[in-house]
């Protein structure tokens, strides 16, 4: 009964996608890589690719809600990523797609948009309501716009004043919750109901290492001069789970997902499962069931060993799993070319230091662009900006500073550098501390402020622990084998917290408790005084004695 | 360095001196084999052919006497002592072979090889014993390997000698041999330090140690072993059973077993057998020695000339047996080179150093992320000794957060030869709930596990590298904890004086060095100091550094949550076990905990490693394990002990409390004292106390003022001769530019007023009726009256405190000039450099208002400096009450009466009241009734034991420590207690001083 059931919704949807062949496509891809010793990293990315021309009345594969704001906005690149936690590159390497701790979001608007501005709050507040995230919060004081450190990803017309469309703002205090992943299915062709998609179980992603849910939509070319440009939707989820916390070291869709693959969503082209197997080598796995086919993919001088599963749509539930044969805890990893560190200097509350510290681990020079980006009520001062403990440096190719304002910019530097080969190079800059009106604190003010990431934008001159896809690329395959002269990555700094001279907010009550106090004090004589009558006292009547010893004491004052 | 090099250079030379028997013994055993031969031929010495079977006789005869004497040879060397055994050994051997030498039969031969067997077989126990004392950890596998080596060296020189030399001239060979080994054993070697320590001669003990190592005097690396060596001492006597957990010790048993195995008794058999370390060496041992007697080594070296004729006719046999010593003599060289080149495990039991690899693989293994550390220290008041250290810690990263915020979990590194407990178990505990802590999900905060070198030290170093604060910065306490910027302004001395070294007082002596991973801002911090899992309660230390507190709410919760472990604990004199029902007894307990709290954060110096934490804003206590054996603490023998689990389980719910923080504890308890563990008292019922001292002197100062006032009235009513004397400076060059500025002050109120404007008019000339109509003008004029002396007051106060301020800097420079031209220690020169300070400030500041004016000294000039002293004194107690109540309420405890007392001497009072005030104020001066409380303190305790002038002279020695310490803590850690007392509080002496040595003319006589 169900199965004739199920077998009649695989044939209707087949029919639709038969009919629609020029219309969208739609691809789900996993990638797993173990993160030796401890760790694994696991990362679904799901493309729309919208063949057709662009309208917010009738959509196919993609959401129409995410569509009809980007129309409406004239986006023409958009990137928004809910991360919870920090990914640490010295020790896990690069991921395909890096995010900021909290809330993240940078669009390019369409050149035709005149006010950005507008159009900036607008697009935000509205996918504060699609992801029920609190996008609302960004506002003048918290969006800059970086000169050097993004570019687009897609196909945009060329523009000398590109970045002056682009907006970006993060929320480090963010919470990603379960209340933002079902919105976030939602948007997807099966939703959760089959394929790769139905691993996310809330349950179990919420408790892993780190994880990161993003949407990331851009314009790529549809025909060789690109003179057609169709839309395309990514939306991927970074998972990285702690085998010390999962207790076991051996992974399988059900340890990790809580639950097997019930088969491909039918209306994806394709369904691909990726398995790094490179670490087999030192750490032998056994991958349960055999995989169909392992590739070799030699990009930039390191070769990475994969193992391929096609997923079908009539697949029964499966799950892939690893069982590692030998249980050699210790491995050494290989340091990235590059890795950062972010921390904040001094104590106490006169003034502090943030420093940004990068590490070439390569034997040649990499150029990096360093974004750093200060709420208002952390003024940065381009003077006592140290590169190494000097206030200038050869290394600095680019600058661009731009002071913030008191409850209306923040602070924002960027850096163009040289970082030359196998050093390590100090940023510094040195900060106040701002006393805020007693509203602006958010509640807990004594847990400190967050300061958000930097953003490291470089152009690797390798592709060691490099995972991420070419840049026109939309799909996981096409990165085999992919090798060019260098790759582009952002990175994101782990964010910081400061301690602002924060108020007794207690005080209040104290000062309630007291005036209360005086009040009821000042209110028994007032009291007295209006109700009760006063009345004359005759003169010469006898003294008491009493009024004897007042009259004594009276005399003397005298 | 050099102590270490000549300590080796003794030891090896004292090794290869006591081996001498050795030597011989090896020559003694393979002599049959061309004595043999000799003795059968027909020139034989004997003037007789021997039999065969008294050949055989002497070829086994010493190999039988050792095996009875080994079963004695280990108590007799710990009846007699090694060295009085050695010397025996070494006569016996000696008339052995003069015996050979002067044997006219076989049987006297015999009997020669019998002793001498005898001695051999006692010296071989006794040396590897001897040598194994006496040799620090890292020679003793060298010296070991000596034995062996010079073993078959003997070997091979009995062939060699007997190959080419007559029977006559091995035997004076032999002799020569044992005469200088007898010699040298008189001259050279001393006794073994822990036989020493064995029989309670701790002094020769000392002594001996020292010279083995090398030091010409008693160094505290010296003392340590000492007393290392005592408490093993202690523990094989009370035969507590060896901790298997402990590696360190494994490789000594070894030696120590090899040696002492037949000496040691019935109860100590059952130690070897009790630990599986020292079982598994124990047949180690035996087996090696059974299939080295079962290969036949002993027969073929004996019987090597004759076998050698019989395998190989053709070579000469004196050749092959050459041949076999020096394969002997090859391969134990193989063995000692092999044996320095792996060193045992000599890196984690010798080493005053912490195990880093060690550590470093435990982490690891934890799946904890783990960094070293290493910091320097420039010893600021030495000749220039650098320390390095190298911290070890490891950070749990938390799940899904970004790195923001830390707690830390700390251990002290402690050698095995530090005086203070081992904080081994502390550290397991670390680790343990390190693995505990990592696969748990809940974790909000990172936790960072932290093991530090050299105590506080260590601590600090990691603390200012933590928090950026680099060595290029300066002290710091002339930045006040500011971190340094490039091109801010710093004093460099150099530029006035250069050639001289002024570099100490403005250079960080410590170097933090740079932290290779961080996490985020620490929010609590929690010190382990356990010293054994078997604990039978927790003291909670609190005091910090300059007597700064943890916030109450840390404190209140780590009691509550050792009740809620079942962990007994304790704060002072205050113990949770303890219930008293009598309520006095409570209250006499509460006010001792009190006083044991206020005596600990009088001198501002931390009590644990906590107290570091405390400047950086995060909240720390030190846990630290206590049993019955540390302070009298009552009733604790009943107390069940507690184990690591319950432990661990209070250390977990400590640290998940903490990660649930919301926000830093922000509260504003961090102003109280504790009079039990669940009481305290709060700043604003102690504060009052001491206010009401200060407020004494203020009012004193009030009192004054008024007193100084009615007399400026009347003095511009009439001429006085202090006025007159008061108007007569004027003429001089200080006292004309105050008063040109008096008079522009002046100006300004005669054209407001509309009086006369004549400005040089004197204002005791002006018309009576006049100064009582504008009130204003006469409050002008009293100004002018006062501030005429200003100068001369303002100039001496200054010149005093800038005294103060050179006297504050001036420890470095007493250090660099007393290692210079006296070669003293630091602690003597600065001691006696401020001493010296002191006693020219004594004798020459009473004259130093005087030197700087001409004329006589007036009362109002002097009240006024008074009522400034008093204020100044004031302000100064309430400023320190604020940070470190209990040294606030010292100084003004002993400061108010005397501030109070003394006041302007008059010439015309009586002289015994001045001298009282004079007396009084002599006893308080800071540095000498430092040295007076130390000296009675000690002659309290240690008088009646040594007498007085000792005792007097140990609290001299600790005023000195005490000096010291104080100057170092505020070089190093930012301890203020001497720069406060150097910078006011003796300059506040001195001008009070000055006060009570002046005597002036009285006030003028008129007082209405």
């Amino acid at each position: 009964m169900f199965n004739s059931k199920n077998f009649l919704f695989f044939i209707a949807v087949f029919i639709e996608t038969i009919f629609n062949a020029n219309g969208d496509l739609f691809n789900e891809e996993l990638f797993i890589k173990p993160l030796p010793p401890a760790h694994l990293y696991t990362y679904f990315q799901f493309t729309t690719l919208v063949n057709d021309n662009l309208s917010s009345e009738h959509t196919y594969l993609a959401p129409r809600s995410l569509v009809e704001v980007l129309t409406r906005f004239q986006v023409d690149e958009l990137h928004f990523t809910l991360t919870e936690g920090q990914w640490r590159h010295n020790h896990w390497g690069y991921p395909v797609l890096d995010a900021a701790p909290g809330a993240e979001l940078y669009a390019w608007f369409s050149s035709d948009v005149e006010n950005v501005d507008t159009q900036w709050k607008k697009l935000s507040s509205t996918l504060a309501g699609l992801f029920c995230a609190s996008l609302n919060f960004i506002e003048d004081f918290n969006t800059i716009t970086p000169q050097m450190a993004l570019q687009p990803t897609g196909a945009i017309p060329q523009n000398p004043n590109i970045t002056s469309q682009l907006r970006y703002a993060s929320l480090p205090r963010e919470i990603v919750c379960t209340e933002n992943l079902t919105p976030w299915k939602k948007l997807l062709p099966c939703e959760s109901s089959r394929g790769l998609s139905a691993l996310l179980n809330s349950r179990m992603i919420h408790n892993t290492n780190y994880h990161s849910i993003g949407v990331h939509t851009r314009k790529v070319c549809s025909s060789s001069d690109c003179s057609v440009v169709s839309l395309e939707i990514k939306q991927t989820v970074a998972l990285v789970y702690d085998s010390k916390i999962i207790r076991t070291t051996d992974w399988s869709f059900t340890k990790l997902f809580g639950q097997g693959l019930p088969g491909g969503c039918p209306l994806a082209s394709s369904s691909k499962v990726y398995v790094d197997i490179t670490t087999n080598d030192t750490q032998p796995f056994l991958l349960s069931p055999e995989p169909e086919k392992v590739l070799l993919s030699q990009r930039g001088g390191s070769e990475t060993k994969l193992a391929l599963y096609t997923i079908k749509p009539e697949n029964k539930m499966t799950t892939i799993g690893a069982k590692y044969i030998s249980k050699k805890d210790l491995v050494l990893m290989k340091l990235p070319p590059l890795y950062f560190n972010r921390y904040v200097l001094g104590y106490g509350k006169e003034f502090g230091g943030i420093v940004t510290e990068l590490t070439n681990t390569f034997w040649s020079s990499i150029d990096v662009v360093v974004l750093q980006n200060a709420p208002w009520w952390l003024p940065i001062q381009l003077s006592s900006l140290r590169i190494n403990g000097e206030a200038s440096s050869e290394m600095v190719l680019a600058r661009h500073y731009s002071p913030g304002r008191s409850r209306q910019k923040p602070y924002h530097l960027e850096l163009l550098l040289r970082l030359p080969p196998k050093s390590a190079t100090k940023i510094t800059i040195d900060f106040e501390f701002v006393f805020l009106k007693w509203q602006e604190y958010p509640p807990d003010a004594n847990h400190g402020f967050y300061v958000g990431s930097a953003i490291i934008t470089a152009n690797l001159p390798t592709a060691r622990n490099y995972t991420s896809l070419p840049g026109t690329a939309s799909l996981f395959e096409s990165s085999i084998n992919a090798s060019k002269p260098w790759y582009p990555a952002v990175f994101r700094t782990n964010g910081v917290m400061v301690s602002l001279p924060t108020p007794d907010f207690s005080m209040p009550y104290n000062v309630i408790c007291l005036a209360c106090t005086v009040v009821a004090l000042a209110f028994g004589p007032l009291h007295n005084i209006c109700t009760k009558e006063l009345v004359l006292k005759v003169v010469g009547s006898s003294v008491t004695l009493k009024q004897k010893i007042i009259n004594l004491f009276k005399k003397k004052k005298e | 360095m050099c102590a270490m090099m000549k300590g080796k250079l003794i030891q090896y030379a004292c090794t290869v001196v006591l081996t001498i028997p050795c030597f011989q013994a090896a020559f003694t055993f393979v002599w049959p084999s061309y004595a043999i031969p000799a003795l059968q031929s027909d020139r034989s010495p004997l003037g007789y052919k021997i039999s065969e079977r008294e050949a055989g006789l002497i070829s086994s005869c010493t190999m039988l006497s050792p095996m009875i004497v080994t079963m004695f040879a280990g108590t007799l060397a710990d009846v007699f002592g090694r060295k009085k055994i050695s010397v025996a050994c070494g006569f016996i051997i000696l008339s052995s072979w003069i015996l050979v030498l002067t044997a006219k039969s076989a049987s006297q031969i015999l009997i020669a090889r019998l002793i001498c067997g005898l001695a051999f077989g006692c010296n071989i126990i006794v040396v590897i014993m001897y040598i194994g004392e006496l040799c620090q950890t890292s020679t003793r596998a060298t010296a070991t390997v000596i034995i062996t080596f010079l073993f078959s060296i003997g070997a091979l020189a009995s062939y060699s000698l007997g190959w080419v030399c007559s029977y006559e001239t091995v035997c004076y060979f032999c002799i020569t041999l044992s005469v200088i080994y007898i010699i040298f054993m008189f001259a050279l070697v001393k006794e073994s330090p822990v036989f020493l320590v064995g029989k309670g001669r701790e002094k020769e003990a000392l002594h001996c140690l020292a010279f083995y190592r090398g030091a010409s005097v008693v160094t505290e690396h010296v003392l340590g072993e000492l007393s290392y060596m005592r408490s093993q001492h202690n523990q094989n006597k009370q035969n507590h059973p060896i901790e298997e957990n402990v590696p360190q010790y494994e490789t000594e048993k070894l030696t120590e077993e090899k040696t002492s195995l037949p000496q040691e008794e019935t109860s100590a058999w059952k130690l070897l057998f009790a630990s599986t370390s020292s079982r598994r060496a124990l047949i180690s041992m035996v087996s090696i020695m059974v299939l080295t007697v079962y290969m036949g080594m002993v027969s073929v070296q004996v019987y090597a000339a004759q076998l050698f004729t019989k395998m190989a006719p053709n070579i000469s046999p004196d050749l092959c047996s050459v041949i076999l010593a020096l394969v002997l003599v090859a391969s134990s060289c193989v063995g000692t080179f092999t044996m320095d080149l792996f060193k045992r495990r000599e890196k984690y039991y010798d080493t005053e150093k912490i195990p880093v690899p060690w550590l470093v693989a435990k982490m690891s293994q934890l799946h904890l992320e783990v960094y070293t550390h290493n910091y320097t220290l420039n010893y600021p008041l030495g000749q220039g000794q650098i320390y390095k250290g190298t911290n070890v810690y490891g950070i749990l990263r938390a799940a899904r957060t970004p790195s923001l915020e830390a707690l830390v979990v700390s251990a002290p590194f402690r050698p095995l030869s530090s005086h203070q407990k081992s904080t081994a178990a502390g550290i397991a505990l670390m680790l343990a709930f390190a693995e505990f802590a990592r696969p748990q999900k809940y974790w909000a905060k990172d936790i960072i596990f932290l093991v530090t070198e050299h105590e506080q030290l260590g601590m600090q170093a990691w603390l200012e590298a933590y928090h950026g604060l680099q060595s290029d910065s300066e002290t710091f306490y002339t930045t006040l904890g500011s971190f340094w910027k490039p091109g801010s302004f710093g004093l460099d001395l150099t530029n006035f004086f250069p050639g001289f070294d002024w570099l100490g007082s403005h250079k960080k002596c410590l170097n933090p060095g740079q932290l290779k991973a961080r996490s985020g801002a620490i929010q609590a911090a929690i010190n382990l100091e356990f010293h054994s899992p078997k604990i039978k309660y927790v003291e909670v230390k609190v005091e910090g550094l300059n007597g700064q507190l943890p916030n109450l709410d840390l404190v209140n919760l780590v009691h509550k949550l050792c009740v809620k472990s079942g962990i007994h604990h304790s704060y002072k004199n205050s113990y949770s076990w303890v219930r008293n029902r009598n309520k006095v007894d409570d209250w006499v307990n509460n006010i001792w905990t009190m006083v044991g709290m206020v005596s600990t954060q009088l001198a501002g110096v931390p009590n644990g490693n906590h107290g570091l934490f405390h400047r950086f804003g995060i909240e720390a206590v030190t846990l630290e394990g206590r049993d019955s054996s540390d302070g009298p603490a009552p009733r604790v023998h009943s107390l069940s002990a507690a184990n690591f689990h319950r432990l661990g389980l209070a250390l977990e719910t400590v640290l998940r409390s903490l990660n649930n923080l919301l926000e830093a504890f922000h509260q504003s308890y961090f102003f109280y004292m504790l009079p039990a563990t669940d009481r305290f008292v709060s700043i604003g019922q102690y504060m009052p106390s001491l206010c009401l001292m200060c407020a004494a002197m203020l009012l004193r100062a009030l009192a004054l003022w008024v007193g100084v006032q009615p007399t400026q009235e009347r003095s511009s009513q009439a001429e006085d001769p202090v006025d007159s004397e008061a108007k007569e400076p004027g003429e001089r060059p200080p006292e004309r530019l105050s008063e040109s500025s008096n008079q522009r002050v002046h100006n300004r109120k005669t054209i407001k007023e509309k009086h006369s404007d004549s400005e040089s008019e004197i204002p005791g000339e002006q018309d009576v009726k006049e100064v009582v109509q504008s009130s204003d003008e006469r409050v002008a004029n009293s100004q002018t009256q006062l501030n005429f002396s200003m100068v001369n007051v303002g100039a001496n106060y200054l010149l005093v405190h800038v005294l103060g301020y050179a006297a504050m800097n001036s420890p470095v420079l007493f250090t660099q000039l007393g290692a210079k031209y006296f070669s003293l220690p630091s602690e003597v020169s600065v001691y006696y450099g401020l001493c010296v300070t002191s006693a020219v400030l004594v004798v020459a500041a009473p004259a130093l208002p005087r030197l700087l004016r001409r004329g006589a000294l007036t009362h109002e000039e002097l009240t006024l400096v008074n009522i400034l002293v008093l204020i100044e004194l004031s302000t100064l107690c309430l400023a320190l009450g604020m940070h470190n109540f209990p040294l606030g309420l010292a100084v003004a405890a002993l400061y108010t009466p005397v501030a109070l007392l003394s006041g302007v001497v008059v010439r015309e009072r009586g002289w015994i009241s001045v001298w009282l005030q004079r007396a009084a104020c002599a006893v308080l001066q800071p540095l000498g009734a430092l040295t007076a409380a130390m000296c009675v303190y000690s002659v309290a305790v240690y008088g009646g034991a040594e007498g007085a002038a000792a005792a007097a002279g140990r609290g001299r020695d600790a005023a000195m420590q005490a000096v010291m310490f104080a100057v170092a803590d505020s070089l190093i850690y930012g301890n203020w207690v001497f720069n406060v007392a150097a910078s006011v509080l003796l300059p506040v002496w001195v001008v009070l001083w000055q006060i009570v040595c002046n005597s002036v003319e009285g006030p003028p006589p008129a007082r209405r």
